[in-house]
């Protein structure tokens, strides 16, 4: 059975910032981040540790914990009612983050679910897998009966290749993967237009990965809701994103169509960050990483916040930083790039009219 | 101890140390200690930290002042007090007046000066026998829980044995075998029955740093097992060790009241619980000579507590998720971000 | 199953140590005061049962090894020997006729302190930092170490003495029949509560900031961020999220401090002259009576290890991950 997969604006991030609180100071953890996603649409947001990456997907789900706080922006989500059929979107956009108590229990989970890193410590040690499903189940919908709420659970289970009996057993008592995959089913409980999914892979190695990855991507087909994929894996994203955003030092330094980051990445970070594995096919290249590591978020250096890594970097770069701007389709290809911004003087008419360097341009990937 | 040689990391597991009788718990579960306690502490100077630190915590502060006060009072108290605690005289069960601050005893001894005396023996056997118990403590946690094996599973048993034979009953029944009565047997009994709960927090955790990478390292630079023990893993366990180590002395501290008020100590010494004792012995209730046990028992319950505060900014340092979260001023439309 | 097995087994042993401490203690001390006692007595007891005492003191010519087994012998047999305070009642029946007093009010007074602290202790960790959590934890710091017997002596100075609100002493009035006529219990019910009274006060203070300190640690586990996350209503992420696993350390802690929690209660009960095992040991220690502190203390590590076992088996009733052995 494959649903239509419906198009339209599901969430709106618009000037997301949040900042980590501490008696010597703020530390921006994310900075001035926007960004929109798509119904059905698989958004990678990739980065190294402490590139803000979780703490924005945690943001948009209100899950920050003190000393986190969100010092600006909004979450707009668009609802659109379920009736089957009818594909008119509901302009009515609610700010996630304005919700009430009551609101935001409603919302979470139905609207919105969470796959965490370590499934062996996001499940309670001591309540079984089936237990864990349903009351989510009955916390939304206290008039469902034990059987329904039982029969949902098996189903959930089966979707994720998990057999029925495993619904007495505890978090301890099941692999690894396995463990990764009752999570996916219990984000899958009530239905979600989306899914934030932070490293779910991270910790599995790769056969187990690829099977996770294939079941997540059949799945959101045969369902249609969005993801925003968590990892610094950025090899991962190529395959399974439709769009990919970079984020380095809590801001936003490229963002893009999954197709277009990869044959021409523009932001100096990116294309190292492309340079850092190989293919497995294409010519032989010697493998160049990024010299030189990410900024203690409490002293970012001035001006951009990779300049002192950066091959590129030129006078602008030391004083004025950049904003996300929409890439400029070079002449004769109207179609490239569109959709993409970057946020780089390189790329910025006004600051560097000349354009990139011809050696960042040829660096494409294949 | 040099901070710098410290190589604890994130994901470090910590037992929170708890004590049982007076918090109560044991945490058998571990806590990763943060990275940035460490380091923070090492980046500044340690005089600025320690004392906006201290500012941070009343808590602390005022434990440290209560037992700083009353070290004070065993060092020089009975420097200052002139007579003798147990010199008789014939004002006879007087209440707290000018000349008896805190009244006198049945046979007219005074109170105060016998509180004051007695500070110092009942703080020096106290703070001397919960530190024996200590090292008792430490020395075969860190063996039981490095070596493994029998070894451990011997010295497990042993420690879960004294742990479950009820301490204040087995020391009542040694003292009373006791040939002798005085500081000795209680010290001994007293560390005898107190070590094993230090043990065993401290077993616990060198089970998990056991495992760690410079432990590896260590033993494959060829380190004999006594300087990894006690010089490679002892440095990253000194904040349980300490926390232990309070909380060791609270109980040798109410241990040895408790024996001395059964008399099971040496009575004709002056010291908090054979103020107990007599007054107990005379009948102080009854006679309405509240005065008589009042004092000495609230010396004990303030040091008692002096020590648990410390315990407690022991415990809030080591384990960052149990501090009070400062809360640094927040911007006029910053939106709570937590449901 | 085997880990329940384990437990067994181990707390047989620790069983086989109480009884073998109290057999040894008297011997690995030289001198022996009781040597006096049975020099008093002579004459006056049956030969057979001063030889029981005489093993059980540690006074014998026989060899170790026998004198052993003849104790464990006379153990098995209810055999605890002949009190010299209660002369010539057997030490089983004095410890007989206390021990349902000291059940009675140690009891009901721990298991009231368990229950209520960890409860508390829930209620103070979720409402952490608020103003509650800032008077309550010092003020019951400060509680925690205030030693038994005092609490006790300034509670019934205060309440008894000066108010007269509460009975100065014993565990019933005198003036009363025992039997189970309502007159009687209500008369031990009022002597017993304030002793009751003074033990949970004292106690409380441990599991509440115990379970308070454990519940602050669960709380920022990613499994309640995730209930959050989930939308389940705030009570059900307290309680089946939160306090569920927070609950465990404190259960390990119930079994460890319950020897030291016996110990106060018997001193309480001495300040208040209530008719338990805690009045019978200051009688044992006063008149040098070591068959009944011999006695007591048996009872007691006996007690206090089927204590430690009941939690044992509350604790894999709770925590699945320990039903399964790992080696």
């Amino acid at each position: 059975m494959v649903t239509e997969i419906r198009t339209g604006t599901l969430l709106e991030i618009k000037h997301m910032s949040v900042d980590y609180a501490s008696t010597r100071g703020s530390v921006h953890a994310v900075n001035d981040v926007n960004f929109t996603i798509e119904r059905g649409q698989i958004f990678g947001l990739a980065g190294e540790s402490g590139s803000g990456k979780s703490t924005l997907a945690y943001a948009i789900a209100r899950l920050l914990q003190p000393p986190a706080v969100v010092t600006q922006g909004q979450v707009l989500y668009y609802p659109q009612r379920r009736e089957a059929g009818e594909t008119s979107k509901d302009e009515r956009a609610v700010d996630v983050l304005a919700l009430n108590p009551a609101q935001l229990r409603a919302f979470r989970w139905r609207e919105l679910s969470i796959v965490f890193q370590s499934a062996m410590n996001a499940l309670n040690p001591v309540l079984d897998i089936g237990t864990q499903i349903t009351d989510v189940l009955h916390a939304h919908d206290p008039s469902m009966s034990a059987e329904r709420a039982r029969a949902r659970a098996v189903e959930l289970l089966q979707m994720v290749s998990i057999a029925a009996d495993r619904l007495r057993s505890y978090p301890h008592e099941l692999s690894g993967g396995m463990r990764q995959r009752a999570m996916i089913a219990i984000a899958l409980a009530l239905s979600p237009e989306i899914i934030i999914m932070d490293e779910p892979t991270t910790a599995l190695d790769v056969v187990v990965q690829r099977d996770i990855l294939a079941q997540l991507m059949r799945l959101r087909h045969a369902f249609g809701f969005s993801v925003i994929f968590i990892t610094h894996d950025l090899s991962l994203l190529l395959e399974i994103a439709d769009t990919i955003a970079i984020m380095y030092a809590g801001r936003m330094v490229e963002m893009g169509a999954c197709k277009d980051l990869q044959r021409s990445p523009r932001h100096p970070y990116t294309v190292g960050l492309l340079h850092s594995f190989p293919t497995l096919h294409g010519p032989r290249r010697s493998l160049t990483g990024i010299p030189g590591s990410p900024p203690d978020l409490r002293s970012v250096p001035a001006g951009c916040a990779f300049h002192p890594r950066c091959a590129f970097a030129f006078t602008a770069c030391h004083t004025i930083e950049p904003t996300l701007l929409p890439v400029v389709p070079p002449a004769g290809i109207p179609s490239a790039g569109q959709g993409s911004c970057v946020a780089c003087h390189l790329y910025d008419a006004e600051l560097k009219p000349e354009g990139p360097p011809r050696s960042l341009e040829s660096e494409h990937v294949n | 101890m040099q901070l710098n040689k410290l190589k604890t990391e994130v994901g470090v597991p910590q037992v929170t140390p708890q004590l049982p009788f007076s918090r109560a718990s044991v945490a058998t579960r571990s806590v990763p200690l943060h990275h940035n306690t460490r380091g923070e502490l090492q980046r500044e100077s340690r005089w600025r930290t320690g004392g906006s630190w201290l500012a941070a915590n009343p808590k602390v502060a005022i434990g440290l002042g209560i037992v700083g006060f009353f070290l004070l009072v065993a060092i020089l108290g009975p420097l200052i007090i002139q007579q003798d605690p147990t010199a008789l005289s014939s004002a006879v069960l007087q209440p707290p007046s000018s000349a008896h601050w805190l009244g006198t005893t049945q046979t007219g001894q005074d109170v105060f000066a016998q509180v004051v005396v007695g500070t110092r023996t009942s703080l020096l056997l106290g703070l001397g026998t919960g530190l024996m118990a200590t090292i008792v403590s430490v020395i075969v946690g860190l063996i039981a829980g490095y070596c493994g094996g029998l070894i451990d599973d011997v010295l497990s048993l042993f420690i879960n044995i004294f742990l479950v034979v009820p301490a204040i009953p087995l020391a009542i029944i040694m003292a009373a075998y006791f040939p002798f009565r005085g500081p000795l047997p209680i010290a001994i009994i007293v560390t005898i029955t107190g070590w094993a709960w230090g043990a065993r927090v401290l077993r616990a955790q060198t089970l998990s740093l056991r495992r760690r990478e410079f432990v590896e390292a260590a033993r494959a630079s060829g380190e004999t097992t006594l300087r990894i023990i006690f010089a490679e893993i002892l440095p990253n366990e000194i904040a349980v060790v300490a926390a232990g180590l309070v909380g060791t002395m609270i109980y040798a501290i109410l241990a040895q009241v408790g024996l001395e008020f059964l008399g099971l100590g040496d009575v004709t010494t002056v010291s908090w619980g054979t103020i107990f004792y007599w007054a107990q012995n005379n009948e102080a209730l009854l006679l309405g000579a509240w005065w008589w046990f009042l004092a000495p028992g609230l010396c004990v319950a303030l040091l008692g507590a002096g020590l648990a505060f410390i315990n407690f900014g022991i415990d809030e340092l080591a384990n960052p998720r149990l501090r009070k979260e400062r809360r640094a001023k927040k911007p006029s439309q910053a939106k709570k971000a937590v449901a | 199953m085997r880990h329940l097995l384990r437990r067994i087994g181990f707390y047989l042993v620790a069983l086989w140590a109480s009884i073998t401490l109290n057999f040894l203690i008297p011997r690995l001390v030289p001198g022996n005061p009781a040597q006096v006692l049975i020099a008093r007595l002579q004459g006056r007891i049956d030969p057979r049962a001063e030889h029981a005492m005489e093993i059980a003191f540690g006074i014998s010519h026989d060899s170790l090894w026998r004198q052993y087994f003849e104790y464990l012998g006379n153990l098995a047999h209810g055999n605890l020997g002949i009190s010299v305070t209660y002369f010539p009642t057997p030490v089983a029946t004095v410890i007989g006729q206390d021990l349902p007093w000291t059940l009675a009010l140690m009891g009901t007074a721990v298991v009231l302190s368990f229950v209520g602290g960890t409860l508390l202790g829930i209620i103070v960790a979720w409402r952490r930092g608020s103003r509650l959590d800032a008077l309550l934890t010092p003020a019951l710091t400060f509680l925690s170490a205030i030693p038994y017997f005092w609490l006790a002596l300034v509670m019934l100075y205060v309440l008894g003495f000066v108010l007269n609100w509460f009975p100065l002493s014993g565990g019933y009035d005198l003036s009363t029949e025992p039997g189970w006529t309502p007159a009687f219990l209500l008369s031990a019910f009022q002597h017993a509560l304030l002793p009751a009274f003074t033990i949970v006060i004292s106690s409380i203070a441990g599991w509440l900031l115990g379970m308070r300190n454990a519940m602050m640690t669960t709380l920022s586990e990613d499994y309640v961020l995730m209930a959050q996350a989930k939308g389940l209503s705030q009570r059900r992420v307290m309680l089946a999220y939160a306090a569920r696993n927070a609950i465990l350390p404190n259960i390990t802690g119930f079994a460890l401090s319950l020897g030291f929690i016996v110990g106060g209660a018997l001193l309480t009960e001495i300040v208040f002259s209530y008719p338990g095992i805690g009045f019978a040991l200051l009688q044992a220690v006063q008149n040098s009576d070591y068959a009944l502190l011999q006695g007591i203390f048996l009872i007691i590590a006996v007690a206090v290890l089927g204590a430690n076992f009941l939690a044992d088996l509350i604790y894999v009733a709770l925590d699945p991950r320990v039903r399964q052995e790992r080696s």
